[in-house]
């Protein structure tokens, strides 16, 4: 069944790809516009979706095939850390990470990341995390800013 | 042959001078901790490290950024087995089978393999440079938009072929990643599409978002809720290959050799072309495609040799024909034009001392890239020792640093977060991810070369019959798609 959600949702991207490829120039075959090969490639995976739609929806409600899905051992939504919700978090938090880099800097923005990781993934103690976090955003920013030179926004601190 | 060995002569006497010997060993040194970074790849090392090369003298120079290419192919595969996360492009397909091994705790083994597959490809690579490359780079020549369009649906079609789980997923993967190559500026006349006007699509979805997020982040939250030891730290029994491994590895790399080097040659190709086809063969040839995906030595052997023999391969339409196949040997070449050395088919003429001492360079460094990486095997091993609650935040800084820092851009890593969800989504549902990949990596090139061939024919897909090369590869390409149905036809009827 939730492979068949996905064939869905491919099949709605290839609705949405294909009408926002119509809007640029789609040119002919003897001259293609930019366009055409997007339109093209809408219409196949709009196909192909919809095949994986059928296929993988037909027979979800025998036995055999719930025993066989293997996602059934997916977690629902909201279950304790190491299920749903877990990978919600970390993902949530490295996207605040990437954009905490350009207003904090590398160290703040790094540290603050370790912790929730740390601390809400973890669930370390309090003292165990700034400890780790601690050594590890040193040796981060010696590894990265001092050693290789790659470059980070300063952010508010300086750091 | 003994005006050849003359000329290697000539070159050992160029590369291994004090200061040429440096610069090999600086650059091989840059490309493999470069390599290591998801994200952070060869192209902006060297587009880094160019402005710095014109203090020295040309052919250490060249040497440098010679070394810095091929040092980042040879330590790209590092983090893949040990962590899933590419270090680059053409190292995606070592986390297929090298990371398993690695899961297993055959790991060191799987490095070492890697190693040793990467040495043998480079040598074999280098003497390929070192004989075939005029007559060679004349056949490339005339491969053009109909051909490269032929070989890369020959890609796509074994890619497919041989993804794990159905072919129907594979083709929905495929098909995805295509159409996220086709955000940012169209490659013909540079219309934007599908930006939605933000600067961050305007050049397209960044490779280290996309790839670093679909394996490394994903790989990540798959393991999230394993409360035991984590599979990737189980304890490594040996760094050395077996016997039994050897023998797996050692066809698979010279074929891969063979592969990637050929491959190499083509426009456009790069190496991540020949890895998936070397992949693709190995598994194939094999009396155990059931292993494929979980830990199959073939499968990491044969396209690590690929992987750096392609990397050879690609400097012959530079050296012969001053023509760059791709972006990494792109910033070569500026390399040679800053220097005021014109690759093509004088250089080795007028400037034999930089020809064949860049060529007997390679070969040097490929020795002290061994001598560098085995040594530092069993350290990558230690790391991975560490308990997993300590390791795994440590690897999603890793890879956000490493994505941020290729266009400094904020958006890149939540765009890498994105695609982190979507591949752990895509991995419980049992998609695979490489048709995906690797049709994100070449859509463009695809679409391309499509529409100049349909130009060149006036619209007409005949010319896909009136070219040999293009033909062969098509129909073999459909003899592929349908045989298994064929084989399923025929085994029924005899049953019958």
């Amino acid at each position: 069944m939730r492979r068949a959600g996905l064939g869905l949702a491919l099949l709605v991207l290839a609705i949405v790809a294909g009408a926002l490829a119509l809007r640029l120039p789609v040119g002919a075959v003897t001259a293609p516009g930019p366009g055409l090969f997007p339109l093209g490639l809408a219409i196949a995976l709009g196909l192909t979706a919809a095949a994986l739609v059928v296929s993988e929806g037909v027979g979800d409600g025998t036995p055999a095939a719930r025993a066989a899905d293997p996602t059934a051992d997916i977690p629902a939504a909201g279950e304790r850390v190491g299920g749903g919700a877990a990978p919600m978090l970390v993902v949530a938090a490295v996207a605040a990470y990437g954009l905490a880099l350009e207003v904090f800097g590398l160290v703040v923005a790094t540290a603050a990341l370790l912790l929730v990781l740390w601390l809400a993934i973890e669930r370390f103690s309090v003292r165990r995390a700034v400890a780790v976090t601690t050594v590890a955003t040193a040796v981060i920013w010696f590894l990265f800013d001092y050693l290789l030179r790659v470059r980070f926004p300063r952010g508010w601190l300086g750091l | 042959m003994g005006e050849i060995l003359a000329s290697l002569a000539h070159g050992f006497s160029v590369s291994l001078t004090p200061g040429n010997l440096l610069a090999c060993f600086l650059g091989v040194f840059v490309g493999t901790v470069i390599g290591l970074l998801p994200g952070l790849g060869p192209v902006a090392t060297m587009s880094l490290l160019l402005p710095i090369t014109i203090q020295m003298d040309a052919t250490a120079a060249i040497i440098v950024m010679a070394g810095v290419f091929y040092g980042a192919m040879y330590s790209g595969s590092t983090t893949a087995i040990l962590l899933n996360i590419p270090g680059e492009a053409a190292s995606v397909v070592s986390c297929l089978d090298g990371y398993r091994m690695a899961q297993r705790g055959r790991g060191g083994a799987a490095l070492a393999i890697a190693v040793w597959g990467s040495f043998v490809a480079g040598t074999f690579g280098v003497v390929g440079i070192t004989l075939l490359a005029p007559p060679l780079a004349h056949a490339a020549l005339r491969f053009g938009p109909v051909e490269i369009a032929a070989v890369l649906v020959l890609s796509f079609v074994l890619v497919i072929q041989f993804a794990e789980g159905s072919r129907l997923r594979g083709a929905a993967m495929a098909l995805l990643g295509f159409l996220l190559a086709t955000v940012g500026q169209d490659p013909v006349d540079a219309t934007s599409r599908f930006d939605f006007g933000t600067f961050t699509l305007t050049d397209g979805i960044g490779f280290a978002p996309l790839v670093v997020g679909l394996f490394g982040v994903s790989e990540v939250l798959l393991n999230l809720g394993h409360r035991a030891a984590p599979p990737s730290a189980q304890p490594f029994t040996s760094l050395r290959p077996t016997r039994d491994e050897w023998r797996d590895a050692a066809p698979a790399i010279g074929r891969g050799s063979v592969v990637g080097f050929l491959l190499g040659i083509l426009p456009g190709m790069g190496a991540i072309v020949p890895t998936f086809i070397s992949y693709s063969l190995e598994r194939r040839l094999s009396r155990h495609p059931e292993r494929f995906g979980h830990g199959a030595v073939a499968g990491l052997a044969g396209p690590e040799a690929a992987n750096n023999s392609a990397t050879a391969g690609s400097m012959i339409p530079l050296l012969t024909l001053g023509i760059a196949p791709s972006a990494a040997v792109a910033v070569l070449t500026a390399a040679f034009l800053t220097h005021g050395v014109q690759p093509g088919p004088l250089l080795v003429v007028e400037k034999p001392d930089i020809f064949w001492g860049v060529v007997t360079s390679m070969y040097t460094g490929n020795v002290l890239l061994v001598l560098l990486n085995l040594p530092l095997l069993g350290l990558w091993v230690r790391l991975l020792s560490v308990p997993y609650s300590y390791l795994f935040p440590l690897i999603l800084v890793l890879c956000a640093i490493g994505t941020y820092s290729v266009a400094s851009n904020a958006w890149d890593v939540v765009l890498m977060a994105g695609f982190g969800l979507l591949g752990w989504a895509l991995r419980r549902l049992d998609f695979p991810l490489a048709p995906l990949v690797l049709a994100y990596v070449l859509g463009k090139l695809f679409e391309e070369a499509l529409r100049q061939a349909l130009v060149l024919s006036r619209g007409s897909f005949a010319i896909f019959v009136d070219r040999p090369v293009a033909l062969s590869l098509l129909v073999f390409a459909v003899v592929l798609l349908v045989a298994p149905a064929g084989r399923r036809v025929i085994t029924g009827a005899a049953a019958r």
